[in-house]
């Protein structure tokens, strides 16, 4: 197991390579980072060469990939513009630690980061928890009660939910809970954000504020999980050791939950395994519509007004996550099933 | 049982989390919606939005009111050439004499002094120090000079009618604050001031929390000197989703919106307690006409750009996407500048005036379906007959760019079907801002000249009729491979403008100063590549429950700067 653990750790090194610099090519040729600062006469054209200067924009591509990777505190470089080098560079590169400053908040990049991150896993992780049990839940009672009227009911709405995109699904719970519930003298929710702006920052608050992004994430991914969990439900319930356990008369509880679900949760830890990574880069429509100052807000953010070393930092998390978890699947995978080996 | 007791815990939970909301709304704090969060504080451009913030906690030496009536803030009296403290050397220059009112001090209780102005003046001059928005002021200003503590004497290196407008000291900015990063790190551009840590300013409020993606909060200032704020506490919240920022104010969550579209306008109208007004704006939408810079040839005569004009209906337009009432502009200089008579011409809708026009100058319409009146069809575009620099034949198609703004996107449908009816071809081309507005280098649209007409909005100047103008219009400014830095786009090219222009910005009498703006301004506006389409308003929700929508708040800023500048006149509900 650890030569395989070792085998796909170095497997993720070309590829991670790969991505980095396919990234890094597509984010240079997406435009100017300080192009908006054209825009504006009351730039001067001396400040703006001096910040093309300090941030290496007029560096030839391919020193600006290495300045990226190891840094340029071993060259000389042309902080003025001028064209001539005249400073030290001080930058480390990723490769040592140092994953940069933001071009548009000039802050190191792991603050920009540190801002956002917590609040994106508060979220996901809270999601993935909610889906998790309430799947869980609807998938094993649908697949006790097959084509049955309830069954039926809970797959239409499956559906529904599947079919519907999260923005409109955020919408429209806001339009029922925030503003109808409202109207309507009941007790609402807040439209978004992570506090109210005159409340005092209180657990009760932020659980208030987090129940419709919750929901909104939650219902799509429910709807897949809860469908997927009745499938393989089923088919294990059919199977023949389940027919077994019954006839030597183990109560029903027992047989679901101790022999089936066991068997059939196989697949669905691989699944949750997958989407982990999901959850660090974000939600980026549901964070954008509840302003949930995460990781897919700023992403958007980002993107926007195009900060490469922002972009950069987080597509490398994300593609790392993504290696990583695709091995603990594998991982998971084989320590739950015995018939599973990695030679 | 079981699940009747359940659901009873449920909306106990949900009451109670409710209730508490309801309870905390009753204090004295404004909750304003705010569309962008600025990356930084830092006055380097950035997004307008960090510049919206000022008036919170920066204010200047002197303002506007809508009357364009100057009053002073920081200083202790507005020099001009009547109180003697704007003079003019023998050289012909001009020198202004400053003084700040006695006693101002920061929020942190130091004493605000000239040497703040003088700190504020090196970085202005010196790009290394700082990359900030200059405008101007390295390339007018010759000189500041520390008389005392409070008197700072101004010398510009040419005569400078704009000395209250443009190129103006200033002194926003704590030296002692600000002053050891520079020392540190040779530039302000990384002090820990402009990420929001430690923000010391002069203004009613003072930045006391910024929650990064989430809101910033503004307490009372205990050393303001103006007139007392009516809410002790501020809080712009950020919402950049144009939905959820109507959600907000339909759930009493924020207490103003603002800045949102004109389509907004009878969703907003409709929310329960909420009043809803316009300010005038500055950016003036247009259909601007690449005749001198790599557009289509057809442009280059005078009668083509007329006759598209006269082919389409501005002022139905406007009654029809922005509002009823909606004036088309007529020049891009604020109307205190227009020529007395006010008769700068407005090219009416004439589309058989168009025709002919479009005819005379070798467009022809080779087939007749313009006039045929048994079909319904989009005429064919004209062809070219005997049109310098175009080929025989070559049908009248045009590039027509745009934003991805909406208004703007549904004027060019509408532009593009009054122009098929004269048997003009457009290519509807909307794009992001930063596409269209990059620099030369970036290969910017209107920067290289790869359009034939384009939408977009243009700021002018409301407080002098020198705004830069030979920046935008000038015959040295447009950009090329060997000079990319012009701004001239549109390649419009006047040498009679231009030397007006000059004029206008080193002419001290006012009288004589606005007849040169005026005949500069025909000058410029005769070339008819500019043509007006609607004055953008700036949109304002007001909740009337917890603020008191006065006069004070109607007039939500002034003139220079329409947003928030007088924030502490706002008064709670009740």
């Amino acid at each position: 197991m650890t030569r395989y653990i070792l085998r796909r750790l170095l497997e993720a090194v070309p590829l991670l390579t790969l991505i980095t610099i396919f990234v890094f090519l597509l984010l240079q040729v997406s435009g100017d980072p300080l192009a908006y600062l054209a825009q504006d006469p009351r730039v001067r054209e001396g400040d703006r060469a001096l910040l093309r200067a300090r941030y290496g924009l007029d560096d030839p591509l391919p020193v600006r990939f290495v300045t990226w990777l190891v840094g340029d505190d071993w060259r000389v470089r042309d902080c003025n513009g001028d064209g001539t080098p005249d400073c030290p560079g001080v930058t480390q590169g990723i490769l040592r630690g140092d994953l940069g400053e933001s071009i548009r908040t000039r802050q190191p990049v792991e603050v920009v980061f540190a801002n956002a991150l917590p609040n994106t896993l508060l979220l996901g992780l809270t999601v993935q928890v909610v889906v998790i049990i309430v799947a869980l839940c609807l998938g094993i009672f649908t697949a006790l009660r097959p084509y049955s009227a309830v069954d039926n009911v809970l797959t239409g709405f499956s559906f529904i939910a599947f079919s519907m995109p999260v923005f409109l699904i955020a919408l429209l719970l806001v339009q029922v809970f925030a503003i109808q519930f409202r109207a309507w003298g009941l007790p609402f929710l807040p439209t978004g954000g992570m506090y109210d702006a005159r409340g005092d920052r209180s657990l009760d608050e932020l659980i208030r504020h987090m129940i419709l992004p919750v929901l909104s994430l939650s219902l799509i991914q429910i709807a897949g999980y809860s469908r997927y969990i009745r499938a393989t439900m089923l088919e294990v319930i059919n199977s023949d050791y389940i027919r077994t356990a019954r006839a030597k008369g183990l109560i029903n509880r027992r047989i679901v939950f101790l022999h089936a679900l066991k068997n059939a949760s196989l697949p669905i830890i691989t699944l949750i395994a997958l989407d982990i990574p999901g959850i660090l880069s974000g939600a980026v429509i549901t964070e954008t519509i509840f302003s949930w100052p995460g990781m897919g807000r700023l992403f958007i953010q980002s993107l926007e007004q195009l900060d490469p070393p922002v972009l950069m930092v987080f597509v490398l998390i994300t593609a790392v996550a993504v290696v990583l978890f695709q091995l603990v699947a594998d991982i998971l995978y084989a320590m739950l099933d015995p018939r599973v080996r990695y030679n | 049982m079981k699940r009747t007791r359940l659901m009873l815990v449920l909306l106990a939970f949900v009451t109670a989390f409710s209730f508490g909301s309801l309870a905390s709304a009753q204090d004295n704090t404004l909750v304003i919606g705010w569309e962008q969060e600025p990356p930084l504080l830092n006055p380097r451009s950035d997004l307008a939005f960090a510049v919206l913030m000022q008036p919170f906690y920066a204010r200047g030496l002197w303002d506007w009111d809508l009357e364009r009536n100057i009053f002073p803030v920081m200083a202790a009296e507005i020099p001009t050439l009547d109180n003697g403290r704007v003079t003019t050397l023998e050289n012909g220059n001009t020198q202004v004499t400053i003084s700040l009112r006695e006693g101002l001090l920061w929020s942190d209780g130091e004493a605000i002094t000239v040497d703040d102005c003088l700190f504020w003046h090196e970085i202005l001059m010196d790009p290394t120090k700082g990359t900030i928005q200059r405008t101007s002021y390295p390339e007018v200003v010759e000189s500041l000079e520390k008389v005392d503590d409070l008197t700072m004497v101004v010398t510009y290196n040419r005569p400078w009618p704009d000395f209250q407008s443009q190129a103006v000291p200033v002194c926003s900015y704590p030296e002692h604050v600000l002053g050891p990063s520079l020392e540190a790190d040779g530039t302000i551009d990384n002090a820990p001031y402009f990420s929001g840590q430690g923000v010391v300013g002069y203004g009613p409020y003072v930045l006391s929390e910024w929650v990064v993606g989430d809101s910033m909060t503004f307490d009372v200032n205990p050393t303001w000197d103006g007139a007392a704020p009516g809410f002790n506490r501020v809080v712009l919240r950020f919402i950049t989703e144009t939905a959820q920022m109507q959600n907000a104010m339909q759930a009493g969550e924020i207490d103003v919106a603002f800045n949102w579209s004109d389509d907004q306008v009878a969703a907003y109208s409709a929310i329960e307690g909420t009043e809803v007004f316009s300010t005038p704006g500055v950016f003036g939408d247009a259909v601007w006409m690449n005749l001198g810079n790599g557009g289509n040839p057809a442009l280059a005569d005078i009668n083509v750009r007329r006759a598209i004009i006269h082919a389409t209906d501005r002022a139905a337009m406007a009654e029809a996407l922005v509002g009823p009432g909606i004036e088309v502009p007529r020049s891009w200089y604020p109307e205190q500048f227009w020529p007395a008579e006010s008769d700068l011409p407005l090219v009416e809708y004439n589309v058989d005036g168009a025709r002919e026009l479009l005819t005379a100058a070798g467009w022809i319409d080779d087939n007749g379906d313009e006039t045929d009146e048994n079909t319904e069809d989009t005429p064919t575009p004209r062809i070219a007959q005997d049109v310098a620099g175009v080929a025989d034949g070559t049908p009248l198609i045009l590039r027509f760019f745009t934003t991805t703004r909406q208004v703007r996107i549904d004027y060019q449908l509408l532009i593009q079907g009054y122009l098929n009816e004269v048997g003009i071809s457009t290519q509807l081309l909307p794009v992001p801002a930063t596409i269209l507005f990059a620099g030369f280098l970036e290969r910017g649209i209107l920067t290289t000249g790869d359009f034939d007409m384009a939408i977009f909005a243009l700021s002018s100047n409301p407080l002098s009729p020198f705004a830069d103008a030979p920046t935008w219009f000038g015959c040295d400014n447009i950009p090329s491979a060997e000079d990319p830095n012009g701004n001239n786009g549109w390649g419009v090219c006047s040498p009679e403008f231009d030397a007006l222009d000059l004029e206008v910005g080193s002419t001290l009498d006012p009288a004589e100063r606005l007849a040169k703006a005026q005949e500069a301004q025909e000058a410029l506006f005769g070339q008819q590549f500019w043509h007006g389409l609607y004055l953008r308003p700036t949109w304002y929700a007001i909740n009337t429950a917890r603020v008191t929508v006065d006069d004070n708040v109607r007039n939500v800023g002034t003139l220079s700067g329409n947003y928030f500048n007088q924030i502490e006149l706002w008064q709670p509900a009740g």
